[in-house]
């Protein structure tokens, strides 16, 4: 806290107990503004936890979280969403019932004053829809828009869930294994998209791809036993002893 | 030596989404065999395709001949199969003591309870308390200890050393020497290749639902540069 | 005589004895629930159906069989959980996969169908059951009188409570039973059937619930609707307890009687009530109940399912506007009472299935906002003397603060428990309404006066009348689909298929939520209060739980979570009861039914399933909307 930065994401001290065992401990991190950040570390680091106290879906044992300077710990999922901080899923969340332009739509009616019009129809309106029809022209949904997003195919549900999320105009987007369950053409395809996406914003994700780590992010955190081993760029931690005697088990102590 | 499990052309489904796209490989008796493969490649599923305990499988699954494709979970438990999962599915509910009595016995044979604690003595002290009560470590024990216990010849160890301390994953690698030692099969799930290199006969590399590599574990060394990028290193 | 606060002490100790031994009921039923619930996932409606039968089965050994009390004590519970074992391996084990609704349901309509068969059989009125000779008289304790028999009854139901609680806490068997609650797959992958404990696990839940039946035979009246009743009690325990702990049943089955009996000593008006009173501070206070762990999962799983894209505009306005013609048109051809009074019916299903279908928050308590409004609407028009379009704007504006009330403690809930919460509160207001002097109590209020609307039109002319009820119903009905199709209505489907989804976007679920169900109150009251004019009589029955009954039902029937399939389900139960009449307590039991082939058979109702043949003959992608879409799970690694 020396140079007085302010962060798009900080944590102090923060941690996460679960019957005893502390999946994240005292873990102090931030998240540069502008970056585009990706936290790696073996199973069982406590990734995943320390993404989900971030994204407001578990509540911290003890610490303390900020964004852009701001304590937002007791904060919840959707002020967070209000304050431009945006989280996709794991395992794709789409809304299986709607149809992928109506997902989209949906992430597009809070914007536009509409999530509380009980009698309307949305389409009367017309900038909503126009903005729609862009999302699905560039992330290369047009040709789905009328399928039911419960039918698509795994890797157009991960697309489409990116959609619905940047639909929002995040300003910090984070993203929790963009690339898991998903094949080697896939993973180009939203890599190219999550590049795309980070233009102008704030990125965040836990990935286990390494390949696609190295080729997104420019600073990497690691972290092992619920613990930042290290952090810097690509060169830098794979290059570390440390971190892949963490990642391969071999001795080193 | 026989073949003790003989996995032909297993394909595997979670709901809809189909996970395993037609493996092959065998474990001979007596052998420790690894499944190694990033995130995702269906090693966990494997071992829960080879226990039943998904929604829908096909293919082959030998034990010693008999087929266990069609049949349930318990019997092929009885059949002399234990599984040790990768959340270690220690039962919140249950104290130490009861968590590893819990599974019946399926052949004579099993280890003693007193065996079982001079194999992991961390547990002894803790028999009277709460099962999630115990470190990460001990709950590797405890799991592990578990299926010790009931007489089966056959262990799938599902990442047993995840998210543990390099101290006690060296005691656990130790343990599954002994347990090799002591005529035991096991079939051993890992994402760590160094602890992996050290135990096993052969390791079968994995990728999308299929095994795209068999390595004889005296190969292990020199393969290691192929290995990592396999695994995404 | 000694008092104590003003109440003679002696009443003070009938009372909390009275109280203990309710409490026992409720101990050794909840005790049941959650042992049933535990392992499956299920709420075991058909538990205070069994309870009567346990009761029922005393009675009929005794009087049919010359089989008497110690014998029956061991018999019925062995015949009810036989019986039990069959219904388990034959209809609730094709259930396990699907949302914990569906058991619900078929356990719900399993105890409609048992229930009305024995009012058949044996007439509602209830039978006595001699006390066995070897408990009758008693003793003096000093301080109070106490019968041998409510010793007894205490003193064996402790016993059987700890005894349970030993065996699922201390044994090896209770020990399997504890690890098959938290992770069957890996208990199964041990070796052990657990499929086949499950199965042993409800006929053991079910007879401890027949052996409370057979205890409380001499206690209470014999009767097929004993075990109804109690059963929402016993409900609202299990939401103030939690369903977590075996310990936590026992002792929260106990306080609760307890302190009915002290209400009972010394505000008798609130002794009915007082346990769903409890019930709402702890929802307040602490959601996940005394002695619960925690809340359950907050959906997280996501829900496969596919719904039909709503049609057209155009169409839809085209089909609103054929029905308008045909209702219009109907009283040519129909009966007209008959018409009017499904149209009201038809309201309620489709403000019913504005939550359940669309928000999937399936009450079990609808029945509290048709029947206030009713009551407020005719004591407007009654003894105010209001004209009937502001007596029906009172009953609605009242339906929708009661929604707003017990909508926002019970949305703290989801799936089950939102359906157990929502009938306890419909339970508090029936009790209200059996009570308070306005309602007329057993009476209802009567000759509820139609008067002039706007001063105008005279509503006692048949012609008039029916005009009225047909403009409610069509704007109530259009409303609604206003709202489904609205910007709104979308979000609240979103909800309904990943809530934490829609968090992670910025909606503040719970408001949609809270928000629909008030809507959905009010147009439930809109239709109560319309009721009350047309029928000149609030009554009772509307703000009974068979009445939540019957809306689940038509929209069940129907087809949940479509426009129309409410509109048809509420036609073919008023039909049914129309033309049915003649066979009785038989119309129950053809519910019950109804309920059991619905959940076993066509999850999406009629107009669901319809929409589902109409896509499959264009060969377009498979899409009926089913509300509770069948949970498919995710693949994990």
């Amino acid at each position: 806290m020396t140079d007085g930065a302010v962060y798009a994401l900080e944590t102090r001290d923060l941690s996460r107990e679960f019957g005893g065992f502390f999946a994240v401990n005292g873990v102090n991190f931030r998240l540069a503004r502008n970056s585009m950040h990706a936290v790696i570390g073996p199973n069982g680091a406590g990734k995943t936890t320390l993404f989900n106290l971030l994204t407001k879906f578990l509540p911290p044992s003890a610490g303390m979280i900020l964004h852009d300077g701001q304590d937002v710990t007791r904060l919840s999922m959707p002020a967070m969403a209000k304050r431009s901080v945006v989280r996709s899923f794991q395992i794709s969340a789409v809304f299986a019932g709607l149809t992928v332009r109506e997902n989209i739509e949906l992430a597009l009616l809070r914007e536009h004053g509409l999530a509380w019009n009980l009698l309307g129809r949305i389409a009367h309106h017309r900038r909503v829809l126009e903005r729609a029809d862009a999302l699905l022209e560039r992330f290369g949904l047009t040709d789905y828009a009328g399928t039911m997003a419960g039918s698509l195919s795994y890797g157009r549900k991960r697309v489409l869930e990116l959609a619905t999320t940047l639909a929002l105009e995040p300003s910090v987007l984070l993203l929790d294994e963009p690339m898991a369950g998903l094949g080697h053409e896939d993973i180009g395809r939203v890599t190219q998209l999550i590049r795309e996406a980070g233009k102008g914003r704030t990125v965040l994700l836990v990935e286990h791809n390494m390949n696609v780590v190295a080729e997104l992010a420019d600073t990497i955190t690691v972290m092992v036993r619920g613990e930042v081993l290290a952090q810097g760029s690509y060169a830098e931690v794979s290059s570390r002893a440390d971190v892949m005697a963490a990642y391969t088990g071999q001795a080193h102590e | 030596m026989s073949e003790s499990l003989a996995v032909c052309d297993l394909q595997a489904w979670y709901g809809e989404s189909k996970v395993l796209h037609g493996m092959d490989f065998s474990v001979r008796a007596g052998e420790v065999v690894t499944l190694l493969g990033r995130n995702g490649a269906g090693k966990t599923t494997t071992l829960k395709a080879i226990m039943g305990l998904l929604d829908k499988r096909s293919g082959s699954i030998a034990l010693d001949g008999h087929e266990l494709i069609g049949a349930a979970p318990y019997d092929i438990a009885r059949k002399g199969i234990a599984f040790c999962p990768e959340e270690r599915g220690i039962f919140a509910s249950l104290s130490v003591r009861e968590n590893l009595l819990l599974p019946p016995k399926v052949a004579a044979g099993g280890m003693t309870v007193a065996q079982i604690l001079t194999l992991f003595p961390n547990l002894k002290e803790r028999l009277d308390s709460q099962g999630t009560k115990l470190s990460g470590g001990e709950q590797q024990m405890l799991a592990l200890g578990r299926i010790l216990h009931t007489g089966a010849r056959i262990l799938l160890l599902d990442e047993p050393t995840e998210g543990l301390a390099p101290m006690i994953i060296r005691q656990i690698g130790r343990t599954i020497t002994e347990l090799k030692a002591l005529g035991f099969t096991i079939l051993l799930v890992e994402q760590n290749v160094g602890f992996a290199a050290g135990l096993a006969d052969r390791h079968y590399i994995m990728e999308l639902g299929r095994v795209v590599e068999e390595i004889p574990g005296a190969a292990f060394e020199g393969r290691l540069g192929a290995l990592k990028s396999y695994l995404g290193l | 005589m000694t008092t104590i606060l003003g109440v003679p002490s002696a009443v003070l100790y009938g009372q909390l004895l009275l109280g203990l031994i309710n409490g026992a009921f409720y101990a050794m039923l909840s005790l049941g629930l959650a042992v049933i619930f535990g392992m499956m996932n299920i709420v075991n409606f058909a538990h205070g159906a069994q309870y009567m039968i346990g009761a029922m089965g005393a009675w009929l050994l005794l009087n049919y069989l010359g089989v008497g009390y110690w014998w029956a004590l061991i018999l019925a519970p062995l015949i009810v959980g036989a019986i039990s074992i069959v219904i388990e391996v034959l209809l609730l084990r094709r259930l396990y996969k699907l949302d914990h609704l569906y058991g619900m349901l078929l356990t719900f309509g399993l105890a409609l169908m048992v229930q009305g068969a024995f009012s058949n059989w044996f007439g509602s009125s209830g039978q006595p059951y001699t006390i066995p000779q070897a408990l009758m008289g008693g003793r003096n304790l000093g301080f109070m009188f106490l019968p041998n028999y409510r010793a007894w009854v205490i003193v064996t139901s402790v016993v059987i409570c700890l005894g349970t609680w030993y065996v699922i806490e201390r044994t090896k068997l209770g020990a399997y039973l504890r690890a098959a609650t938290e992770n069957p797959m890996l208990v199964q992958a041990f070796g052990i059937r657990v499929p086949r404990m499950i199965t042993l696990t409800y006929g053991a839940g079910v007879a401890l619930a027949a052996l409370a039946g057979v205890l409380a035979a001499p206690v209470y009246q014999v009767s097929p609707l004993m075990g109804a009743d109690l059963l929402i009690v016993v409900f609202a325990v299990v939401v103030i307890g939690g369903m977590g702990s075996i310990m936590g049943a026992i002792v929260t089955g106990f306080l609760v009687g307890i302190v009915e009996g002290l209400t009972k000593a010394f505000y008798p008006e609130a002794s009915t009530t007082v346990v769903f009173v409890v019930m709402a501070v702890v929802l307040l206070i602490r959601p996940a109940g005394l002695f619960g762990s925690k809340l359950e999962a907050a959906q997280g799983q996501p829900q496969s399912g596919l719904s039909a894209t709503a049609p057209s505009m155009r169409t839809q306005t085209l089909i609103f506007l054929a029905l308008a013609c045909c209702l219009a048109a109907a009283p040519l051809v129909v009966y007209p009472g008959f018409m009017m009074k499904a149209m009201i019916f038809a309201l309620f299903a489709c403000a019913f299935n504005l939550v359940a279908g669309y928000g999937r928050l399936v009450s079990f308590g609808h029945s509290m906002f048709l029947g206030s409004a009713g009551y407020v609407c005719g004591h407007a028009a009654k003894i105010w003397g209001l004209s009937p379009e502001l007596a029906i704007l009172a009953g609605t504006a009242t339906a929708a603060m009661l929604g707003l009330v017990t909508g926002w403690l019970a949305i703290r809930r989801s799936g089950i428990y939102f359906a157990m919460v929502t009938l306890a509160f419909a339970q508090m207001v029936y009790f209200v309404a059996l009570q308070a002097r306005f309602t007329g109590g057993e009476d209802g209020l009567q000759a509820v006066p139609r008067g002039m609307l706007f001063g105008l039109i005279d509503l006692s002319q048949p012609a008039n009348l029916y005009g009225f009820v047909l403009v409610i119903f069509l704007g109530g009905f259009f409303l609604i689909m206003r709202l489904v199709g609205s910007p709104f209505g979308r979000v609240l489907k979103a909800i309904s298929d990943h809530d934490v989804r829609a968090q992670s976007l910025g909606f503040e679920t719970n408001r949609y939520k809270l928000v629909a169900f008030v809507l959905s109150a009010a147009l439930a009251g809109l239709a109560g209060s319309t009721k009350a004019i047309v029928s000149q009589l609030a009554s009772l029955t509307d703000v009974h739980w068979s009445m939540s009954g019957e809306v689940l039902l038509m929209t069940f029937l129907g087809g949940v979570g479509t426009l129309y399939g409410p509109l048809v389900g509420a036609f073919i139960v008023v039909a049914m009861q129309n033309y049915l009449a003649a066979f009785g307590q038989w119309v129950t039991v053809i519910h019950g039914l109804i309920f059991v082939l619905c959940v076993l058979a066509f999850r999406r109702g009629i107009v669901g399933e319809l929409i589902e043949l109409w896509h499959r003959l264009r060969r377009t992608p498979p899409a009926a909307s089913a509300a509770l879409r069948e949970v498919v799970v995710a693949p994990q690694e």
